[in-house]
């Protein structure tokens, strides 16, 4: 199973990755979470890779639940380097 | 003027407007993804996808700002039910339906779109390709339904070759064209490392 397809703990901090394989340039990641990801000239996401915070994380998930590719993905950050705490 | 053109003014302007901003759409959505605009720098992808974006609600204005203002023209022989039933005018009831069908399209394209990634993984994609086809319906609802075809012939013509000539070119361009095949690494900005996410 890839990363893509298991469930995310619904309060656990993300960082945002990108693909670039299965990435096609469609950009709705960066119409959707502007604030963390931009397009390079060609059209393709420059994605910045530190932890979400937690007021951005439901606009950083709908970004990763619309791209078509399932390019872009979110991983869980340990607590430890967000300063968060995470409910077991 | 009299005030009983109006309406019929107002449609057929409505209408025009229309067109053209879907035109825009289409076109600025083609570019999109079109393998060309790696040779292009300007306009920046995010300024192209932000006009996309901006012109698919106000085409969606222009275009039931058209309808509304037909069905209250009395002498145009579309009313409510030519509207919203392809068939169901009594003015070029084919042309009609055209026209109605495409707005059907268009709503769902850009319903799902506008959508995308609120509810799960809403399959917009697939969706978003029946574009096409509204467009190829509205073109042909444009010179069937419309009065002064012969006046706007030109545009036609003009702005179908161009979507046609982007949609063939973006179709037939060797996918390796895009670069980013060749970059990978290029994406990141920080080093997280890529960790696995936690199951429930």
């Amino acid at each position: 199973m890839t990363v893509r397809e298991q469930r995310l703990d619904d309060e656990a901090p993300v960082a945002l990755a990108i693909d670039m394989i299965r990435c096609d340039g469609h950009g709705i990641c960066a119409w959707l979470f502007p604030d963390r990801i931009t397009l390079d000239r060609w059209g393709f996401p420059l994605v910045d890779r530190s932890p979400v915070a937690h007021e951005d994380r439901n606009r950083a998930m709908r970004a990763v639940r619309a791209c078509p590719r399932a390019a872009l993905i979110a991983n869980t950050v340990p607590a430890a380097r967000t300063g968060a705490t995470v409910q077991p | 003027m009299s005030t009983q053109m109006l309406p019929w003014i107002l449609g057929r302007g409505l209408g025009i407007a229309g067109y053209l901003s879907l035109f825009g759409l289409t076109a600025f959505g083609l570019w999109l993804r079109h393998p060309w605009r790696i040779r292009v720098s300007k306009p920046a992808p995010e300024t192209v996808l932000r006009v996309h974006a901006v012109l698919a609600p106000l085409t969606l204005v222009l275009i039931v700002g058209h309808v509304i203002a037909l069905v209250l023209d009395r002498y145009a022989g579309v009313g409510w039910l030519g509207a919203v039933a392809p068939g169901g005018s009594s003015y070029r009831p084919l042309a009609v339906a055209l026209g109605t069908l495409s707005l059907y399209f268009g709503a769902i394209v850009g319903a799902t779109a506008a959508l995308a990634g609120r509810w799960g993984r809403l399959p917009w994609l697939p969706v978003h390709r029946l574009a096409s086809l509204a467009f190829v319906a509205v073109w042909l609802h444009g010179i069937l339904a419309g009065s002064d075809t012969k006046v706007m012939l030109p545009i036609y013509i003009v702005t179908g070759a161009l979507t046609l000539a982007g949609w063939m070119t973006r179709r037939l361009a060797k996918p390796s064209l895009t670069p980013h095949r060749e970059r990978p690494a290029a994406a990141d900005r920080t080093d997280v490392p890529m960790l696995t996410a936690g199951r429930r």
